[in-house]
């Protein structure tokens, strides 16, 4: 059975179909053959009957013949010869009619199927001509003779008989039988005819012969019973109206007084005519049943003929019919099995652009249809999924990407809490910026910001985080307990330590259930912004203390502040002075120093009621008062006080410049021209010092002191300020010494200069000072410097004293300086200056302490005089 | 000695009959032509054995036979009938015949069937 399964399709039908063609090929094999048989059988039988109608009337003729003989035989004279030779002529030419009838081309297939019995016939027939010649040489007796011939007769219808009573018809084969048994009856007829004959030849039937005489019309009743039985309508009629009459009565008659009587009057040839045309009679009816079977076996032959042909063609049609049908069905079964096939294959493939196209409505038409909503549904699920794929990249691409850019470029650090409380994978670039490091994804957040805060801060943190994932504390009140909502950290990068302030701000992120799932944090840098606040509470503080230096000062009496400024800025620098000069052995003489000139300014800026000042001073004091208590002051600890003391300089410097411009503000609106001020010629000073220290890198502050509050007129003004910018530009160039000199020489890293305006009232002279703290003059590099130029002779070298050693400074054409730039060194130096105050009428005199100081003392008369014209 | 009843319309065959039977030593202690014959002399007679042919001038010999038996005759029975009556034979046996024989048949045959019979 197994073997069945794993047949294709196309042999299972072939399978299947087999037996089906066989029972028809069978079938039709069988019908054809039998109509086949039919017919040959009904030719054979018309053929059969052809002959043996041949047979017949050559029996005929020899039963006639027999009964002449008899005749002969039987009577001593020649009444017979006569008849018996004409008989013998009419013998012959029927058994030669016989011989002939074998002959013919159209029965030699039967003739080959009986060759035997018609050789035995013919061996019969030959022995005619022996029998005739004993009966003319009268060897034989009447008996004999008959013997003879009914043995010729019996071979002869037995012959027939086996020629015509092969027939499968069943109509024809009994009116065969019919005519057979009419035949025997009529051969029965004949031999009692001649034994008849015999008797009356004799004029008796003596013992035997009369029982055969009996017997033989007892046999003949018995045969055409059995006619009568089984021939058809037609023959019985035609028998019973032929073999009837006269002459059949006086047969009858005959027979009677025959079997009956025991003398025999009547002659012999009376009842050979009468029997005779009885027998004659027989004679009639068997051709006409001779001719009656022929013609029906010839019209079954012609029957089975057309029902051969019928049934051959019927059944052939059919035959191909259904071969036709079959093929027709199974090819389209099968052709719509390849197309599935075929179709399912592209499926495999992945070919879905296709629909199977099966127009029959059977099983696989439905299939076909079931299969194209399969694939209708596999494309739209395709389609579907196509559509999910395309949302996804379009999400990733718009979406995530849009995400992944904001993420790069936002400036807020922007990332996920799960709830492990870990930093997620996906986290904005600005994380990396605000915290300088890069493993930032993973790390819970506690951990993270580990090294960034103080350990309180850490430790609120710890128990901030799991408030924050706490769904019973509400969001806004966990919000509340930030720690780290702003906070201060301290980040390395590039080996510098950074100080950030950085903002957390915490949103839980829920579910439907509202669960919560995660925790987004946002982190802003928010440095910038509080050190942009811190430096405007600075300036607001600085504005603030202005105002309050103006309103106070506004408040104090102008004197009263000037004299409080002037002691002041002198013990301040007697302070810087003391510390200057200090071994760094005996800090608390140093510190007690200190200490009574803040704690002595402290009680005069109480009395002035200079609030500012006050608490400066007191916070001096207090800072000294701590140093005091340490056991171990070492020198920086000093530089504290130092500084806050250098500020309280600047305060008081400020103040003076704000006293300065307050007494400008009121002399511009007194309207007198006298007191005109000295603060425009002070202000350009500052500014052109302050520009050249900024471009030689040398730090200097400028001092103005004008305790007389006097003026310097303002025709020579612009002289004086020529003057002193070039006193100054020396000071740079030659006089106040780099700021690592400085240092060494334990100097205050600023240099100093300080112009004084002074009078004279008794010559009525202005006194103006220059004075700086750099490193003086040294007179024998003038001396030598002054040989090189040809001012000074090789000769008079040791015969100037110091006073005519400074004048070669002013003299036209000295520079001490080798480069030229911008302050000095054009060659006019000094030269420059004695010219101007010569101009002024004025006197100088230098004074000067090698390493500290350089001093310049200009005297110019107060009385205003015209410059002398160049 | 077995007595004999001969039914047949033929004398001929009637006379072929008793020759034969007579040289074999039975007795024909009668002869019928027609039915009506047959049925009283078998009746009055009471023959062993009685050879009937079937067909005849008033009735047919299956009919004498179912009257014979209904009328409670013990003979024995012969059915003579001609080629191709095979029916007959059949019936013949089913109401009681004993034997058939068919005509035209020889002498020797009608002994041998009778011997079977007796």
């Amino acid at each position: 059975m197994a073997s069945i399964h794993n047949l294709s399709v196309k042999s299972k039908f072939a399978l299947a179909i087999l037996p089906l063609i066989i029972i028809i090929v069978v079938f039709d094999y069988l019908q054809i053959q039998e109509h086949y048989n039919d017919y040959t059988d009904s030719q054979r039988l018309n053929k059969a009957i052809v002959v043996g109608i041949e047979i017949n009337h050559a029996v005929h003729e020899l039963q006639k013949e027999r009964s002449i003989a008899t005749g002969f035989l039987s009577q001593q004279g020649d009444d017979f010869r006569q008849d018996l030779l004409d008989q013998r002529e009419r013998t012959d030419s029927t058994i030669q009619a016989f011989y002939d009838e074998i002959e013919r081309e159209e029965l030699a297939d039967l003739v080959a199927l009986h060759t035997e019995e018609l050789r035995d016939l013919g061996t019969y027939f030959d022995r005619i001509q022996e029998i005739r010649d004993n009966v003319d040489s009268r060897f034989i007796s009447a008996d004999q003779v008959i013997n003879y011939f009914s043995d010729i007769n019996e071979a002869a219808l037995k012959t027939v008989n086996g020629l015509i009573s092969e027939s499968r018809n069943r109509v024809a084969a009994e009116q065969v039988h019919a005519i057979i048994y009419f035949l025997k009856a009529k051969e029965r007829a004949s031999i009692e005819r001649a034994i008849g004959t015999q008797a009356f030849s004799r004029g008796t039937l003596d013992g035997e012969d009369h029982s055969l005489f009996t017997s033989l019309i007892a046999e003949q009743d018995a045969f055409i019973d059995a006619f009568i039985t089984i021939a058809d309508q037609a023959s019985v009629v035609y028998f019973n109206s032929t073999v009837s009459g006269q002459d059949v009565v006086e047969v009858d008659r005959l027979r009677l007084f025959l079997v009956q009587n025991q003398v025999l009057e009547n002659d012999a040839n009376y009842w050979y005519q009468m029997s005779t045309t009885k027998i004659n009679l027989l004679k009639k009816a068997e051709d006409f049943m001779s001719v009656r079977i022929h013609d029906y076996t010839e019209g079954i032959s012609a029957e089975a003929n057309r029902s051969l042909y019928t049934v051959l063609i019927v059944d052939s049609t059919i035959a191909l019919l259904t071969f036709v049908m079959i093929a027709f069905i199974v090819s389209h079964l099968l052709k719509d099995v390849e197309t599935l096939e075929e179709f399912t294959k592209k499926v495999i493939s992945g070919d879905l652009s296709q629909k199977v196209n099966i127009k029959t409505r059977d099983e696989i038409g439905h299939y076909a249809d079931t299969f194209n909503i399969m694939i209708s549904e596999i494309k739209k699920s395709q389609l579907a999924l196509k559509k999910e794929r395309d949302k996804a990249r379009f999400l990733y691409e718009n979406i995530y990407k849009q995400s992944q850019v904001v993420f790069e470029n936002v400036e807020q650090g922007i990332f996920l809490l799960n709830r492990e409380h870990k930093i997620s994978r996906l986290y904005s670039k600005a994380m990396e910026t605000i915290f300088g490091t890069k493993t930032i994804a993973g790390e819970t957040l506690v951990n993270f910001m580990r090294t960034l805060l103080i350990p309180r801060d850490l430790e609120a943190l710890e128990m901030f985080m799991k408030h924050l994932f706490n769904p019973e504390i509400d969001e806004d009140v966990v919000n509340q307990l930030n720690p780290v909502e702003q906070v201060k950290i301290f980040t390395e990068s590039g080996g510098m330590v950074n100080t950030k302030y950085i903002r957390l701000a915490f949103t839980r992120i829920e579910n439907k259930a509202g669960a919560i799932q995660q925790i987004m944090v946002t982190v802003t840098d928010e440095t910038e912004g509080v050190l942009l606040q811190h430096k405007l509470e600075e300036a607001d503080e600085k504005k603030k203390m202005e105002m309050e230096q103006m309103l106070s000062i506004l408040k104090i009496d102008p004197a009263l502040l000037r004299g409080f400024i002037v002691n002041s800025r002198k013990v301040l620098k007697s302070i810087s002075s003391k510390y200057e000069q200090h071994d760094g052995e005996n800090f608390d003489e140093l510190l007690t120093f200190t200490f009574q000139i803040i704690h002595n300014l402290k009680g005069n800026s109480i009395v002035i009621g200079l609030q500012i000042l006050t608490d400066r001073f007191h916070k001096i004091e207090d800072g000294i008062t701590k140093l005091k208590d340490n056991p171990k002051v070492v020198g920086n600890d000093f530089l504290t006080i130092l500084y806050e003391i250098n500020e309280v300089d600047i305060i008081v410097e400020n103040m003076s410049d704000m006293l300065r411009k307050v007494a400008n503000i009121y002399n511009k609106f007194s309207g007198e021209e006298q007191t005109d001020t000295n603060y425009d010629l002070i202000d350009s000073l500052k500014r052109g010092l302050s520009t050249m220290s900024e471009d030689t890198g040398k730090a200097i502050n400028f001092n103005f002191a004008n305790e007389k509050n006097l003026n310097i007129p303002k025709i020579i003004q612009d002289p004086v300020k020529d003057i002193l910018i070039q006193l100054m530009r020396n000071s740079i160039a030659h006089g106040i010494e780099a700021p690592n000199v400085r240092i060494a020489q334990r100097k205050l890293i600023k240099g100093n200069i300080a112009v004084t305006l002074d009078n004279d009232e008794v010559s009525d002279e202005i006194i103006l000072s220059y004075r700086d703290d750099g490193s003086g003059l040294n007179t024998a590099q003038i001396i030598e410097k002054a040989i090189n130029k040809n001012i000074l002779q090789e000769s008079e070298r040791d015969k100037l004293d110091e006073a005519q050693i400074v004048d070669l400074l002013f003299s036209d054409g000295f520079s001490t300086n080798e480069n030229v730039d911008e302050y000095s060194g054009r060659g006019h130096g000094l030269g420059v200056v004695k010219t101007k105050i010569n101009e002024l009428h004025g006197t100088f005199k230098v004074n000067f302490e090698k390493g500290h100081y350089f001093e310049i003392i200009l005297r110019f008369p107060a009385t205003v005089q015209n410059p002398i014209e160049e | 000695m077995s007595k004999v009843l001969i039914v047949d319309d033929s004398v001929y065959m009637r006379t072929l009959i008793k020759t034969a039977l007579t040289d074999k030593g039975y007795e024909i202690v009668g002869e019928a032509a027609d039915g009506e014959t047959a049925i009283n002399l078998a009746l009055e007679l009471n023959p062993d054995l009685i050879t009937l042919d079937n067909i005849l001038p008033d009735m047919m010999g299956l009919e004498i036979l179912k009257v014979l038996k209904e009328e409670g005759v013990t003979s024995k029975v012969i059915m003579v009938s001609a080629v191709g009556q095979q029916t007959v034979v059949n019936k013949g046996k089913e109401l009681g015949a004993s034997e058939y024989i068919v005509k035209p048949f020889t002498a020797e045959a009608l002994i041998e069937v009778v011997n079977k019979v007796l």
